[in-house]
């Protein structure tokens, strides 16, 4: 009662100013902080109240609800502690305020602590966050908040025109009879040698997109495949093209198709036991062609990939048969689903090799195994008979009829004419890639290998298929491996605001967009069934300019007291 | 490559014993001088291994803990660098030494194949952040152990030994010299991180363990701060120095000993 009251306030005011207070504040605020990363924080992973006991014991559970423990930095005690620090803040602020060049740092970074604090609040106050979840072609006009004030509404509509995840290179990895290893990037015109038996490699091409060549060249180094080279006219076009012996074990035996015309060749008749189906059909074969499954090209039908780990099992999702492309021609879409994994695979009548779409998950690798989808509606089957004549049976409408064909000399069979051009006794088929316009998913290299063993051989490599691999006997095996890790994911998106011009735009990590006073950012994605799903993050955050300046002021601050002040200093005490 | 950091390793080794051999035995000059060159060579080393390894992955090799480690141990070196350089002060400098080497030691453990950049460290803010972070962790190690000397020299010293007092006041001086340089780095990748974290993760600030962490050692190091600019000396500023580069070290290692460790973005990949 003796101390005037403006006195007892100076007092007080002195005290809210104070270094002091601010140091113990500091300390009670770190010790505060340390609680929230010792206790789980929500959302807990039991997500409920038994979690917490379980952990903690029923005593100390009691405390930990009281006290918020398990949301620490959003109890109401935590925020208010930041509340005193800033209102010491403020008050040291106000009460050494000045502008001399010594004071600058000071002004800077307690100003900037303010402006960071008071940025904060106003997001915790008029701040929206959440989430909105998109598939290929959707649109959404809300979010659903993170901050637990459910599904909102925004000033405009997010469109998802198209989604894409981007991996890393393939690697090429060189294993040695020791189980050496060495992974090299592939780049045009690399060479390495291998350490330990001195093996040259030397990446001749790489191509990134590519584009798979199949040639046919005669002679072989294994048995003797044979095959013949035919030609098929019709009104519109005329295609030369190879088939191989159809016998088990040959390279491309099962039938080459067009869509709606079958070719086989067979010296060995064969098809006398074997009948080639009439109706559409869809093979799963592996390597050596034996049949793995074999059932009619619906819709909806499953069937099963016995050679794969996990075990997969796939289905038929859309049967392509109005699809005018003549390249690819009628097919089927399929999908694998194995473990985590999906794959989708477009598997046309007139194109058997087997190449991937799209992956979700970890990449799901079969190269063993391919599709065929086959769907005749007139099969034309040259047969070899005794010596050099050769029988061309044909089936169309559900009858066969027989005729010979000489090489050389066009038949007649329905709308089309075949002329048998060659038969090479024995045929190797020949690789290549490449460049491709069109996105393939392929990456492809031609490698030049010199052993101290063998001849050098030149042969291609991609990174997706049968050749992905390639051994040299037990002492050198090669493969291209696919990269598991994820490059970049974008989302192609059309913003629209009802008011003018839709505005498209793309959308990556750590690449937010701005719009009408909203962020949008991409921040993660998954599979869902046959699709990928992009999760979005929109946010509106009224103090965050607020925040950026505080930071750069804060940052500045410390920057200009530590360095700049003491030079001032100095300069001040020698004169 | 690997060459380089055994070499830096034996370096900074053979350097902090020379120096503190030094600080015991006053006076013999080749200690001091064979301590430097060998501290240099070793800085050196460390800093060759950053560049070669950044040359030959493309990106900064501080997507994993092994190569912050190494940026570490040359912060810590070039900091123990310039003390030695510009004061012989005893203990400190050649404490650093062994610290970064035995920091290039931890970091064996930590060794796994780099892997290519996630999306999310592809940024702009990567390189300043980590550089920013690791020089003020190098500063700030040193800092902490001007703090410990002192620390030690005050609980077994005798006050009368008039050449203590002299030690005591060039330590000092020592935890706001690298002090000085490490709080405005540290201050700097925290604002970078926080900067990389809203255009990466939509949020400026979100409490992750490794987040409260940093701002835990940033509150200390401010605390200490506070206390040396108005004044404060001797055991209290020495002892908060200490207590802030340990959370400092905890940051760097101890996350996977916290229980919210599995809600953080900060690990690092592990072999």
């Amino acid at each position: 009662m003796t101390m005037p009251s403006h006195s007892r306030l100076r007092s007080f005011l002195e005290l809210a100013a104070s270094v002091r207070l601010g140091v113990v504040l500091l300390v009670i605020l770190s010790a505060a902080s340390v609680l929230g990363t010792v206790i789980l924080q929500s959302p807990l992973p039991g997500g409920a109240p038994e979690e917490i006991v379980r952990h903690y014991g029923s005593t100390f559970s009691r405390v930990i609800e009281v006290l918020r423990l398990t949301d620490v930095f959003h109890a109401l005690w935590y925020q208010a502690l930041l509340g005193l620090v800033g209102l010491n803040v403020l008050c040291a602020t106000i009460s050494r305020f000045s502008l001399r060049p010594g004071k600058l740092g000071f002004v800077l970074a307690h100003v900037g602590v303010l402006l960071v604090l008071l940025g904060g609040l106003l997001y915790s106050v008029r701040g929206e966050k959440g989430v909105i979840t998109l598939r290929e072609k959707q649109s959404s006009g809300k979010f659903l908040s993170r901050r637990g004030r459910g599904e909102r509404p925004l000033p405009f509509t997010v469109t998802l025109d198209r989604f894409a995840v981007e991996y890393y290179p393939a690697e090429m990895v060189f294993v040695g009879p020791k189980r050496e290893a060495l992974s090299v990037k592939p780049q045009a015109g690399r060479e390495v040698t291998l350490a330990w038996d001195g093996t040259r490699v030397r990446f001749e091409q790489v191509v990134e997109n590519a584009r798979r060549v199949v040639e046919v060249l005669p002679g072989s180094s294994g048995p003797p495949h044979p095959a013949a080279h035919l030609r098929i006219e019709t009104e519109e076009k005329q295609i030369d093209f190879w088939r191989f012996a159809r016998r088990t074990g040959a390279p491309d035996a099962l039938l080459k198709m067009d869509g709606r015309i079958a070719v086989a060749f067979d010296p060995e008749e064969v098809a006398r036991t074997n009948p080639l189906a009439t109706q559409a059909t869809l093979y799963v074969i592996n390597r050596s062609t034996a049949v793995l499954a074999e059932l009619p090209a619906t819709v909806g039908r499953t069937f099963q990939l016995p050679d794969v780990t996990p075990p997969a099992t796939g289905e038929i999702l859309e049967v392509l048969d109005d699809a005018d492309n003549t390249t690819l021609g009628p097919g089927l879409r399929i999908q694998i689903h194995s473990g985590e994994s999906f794959a989708w695979r477009h598997v046309f009548a007139g194109l058997p090799d087997f190449v991937p779409d799209a992956f979700t998950g970890p990449p799901l690798r079969f190269p063993e195994i391919r599709f065929i989808y086959y769907r005749p509606r007139q099969i034309l089957y040259v047969m070899q008979k005794a010596g050099p004549a050769y029988e061309l049976r044909s089936w169309e409408k559900g009858t066969w009829r027989e005729q010979p064909i000489v090489p050389n000399q066009p038949v007649q069979v329905g709308p089309v004419k075949l002329t048998l051009l060659e038969v090479l006794p024995a045929a190797h088929v020949e690789t290549r890639y490449d460049p491709a316009e069109e996105p393939t998913g392929i990456e492809a290299v031609l490698l030049d290998v010199s052993t101290p063993h063998e001849e050098p051989r030149r042969f291609w490599m991609s990174a997706v298929g049968d050749d992905r691999t390639m051994k040299f006997g037990e002492r050198l095996t090669l493969g291209y491996l696919v990269s598991p890790d994820v490059k970049e994911y974008r989302s192609e998106l059309t913003v629209d605001d009802h008011t003018g011009r839709p505005e498209s735009c793309m959308l990556r990590v750590n690449h937010p967009l701005r719009h009408r006073g909203w962020e949008i950012f991409q921040e993660g994605y998954w599979p869902e069934g046959t699709r990928t799903v992009s999760r979005l993050v929109v946010s509106r955050d009224p103090g965050l300019t607020l925040a950026e300046v505080g930071f750069v002021m804060l940052a500045a601050g410390v920057f200009f007291a530590c360095f700049i002040k003491p030079v001032i200093v100095r300069k001040g005490v020698g004169q | 490559m690997s060459f380089l950091l055994a070499l830096a390793l034996a370096l900074y080794f053979v350097s902090g014993t020379l120096s503190l051999a030094h600080s015991v035995r006053r006076g013999v000059s080749l200690f001091r001088w064979s301590s430097l060159g060998a501290l240099a060579a070793g800085v050196i080393a460390t800093a060759l291994w950053i560049v070669t390894s950044w040359h030959s992955a493309g990106h900064p090799p501080f997507a994993e803990l092994h190569g912050c480690l190494v940026l570490l141990a040359l912060c810590v070196g070039m900091v123990s660098l310039s003390i030695e350089l510009l004061e012989d002060v005893r203990f400190v400098g050649g404490l650093s030494s062994l610290v970064a080497a035995g920091v290039l030691i931890v970091r064996v453990r930590y060794l796994g194949e780099v892997r290519e950049l996630p999306p999310d460290l592809q940024s702009l803010y990567f390189a300043p952040h980590v550089l920013s972070y690791f020089i003020a962790y190098g500063a700030l190690t040193v800092s902490g152990l001007a703090g410990l000397v002192l620390l030690v020299a005050r609980l077994v010293g005798r006050p009368a030994d008039s050449g203590h007092a002299g030690l005591l006041e060039n330590v000092e001086t020592w935890i706001f010299r690298s002090a000085r340089i490490g709080f405005p780095f540290l201050t700097l990748g925290l604002v970078l991180g926080a900067f990389w974290a809203q255009a990466a993760y939509t949020d400026y600030w979100s409490w992750d363990p490794k987040e409260v962490w940093a701002l835990i050692t940033w509150l200390l190091v401010a605390v200490w701060f506070h206390l040396w600019t108005t004044g404060r000396r001797g055991v209290l500023p020495a002892a908060v120095m200490v207590l802030a580069v340990g959370a400092l070290y905890f940051t760097l290692f101890g996350m996977g000993l916290l229980p919210t460790a599995g809600q953080s973005v900060h690990t690092y990949s592990q072999p």
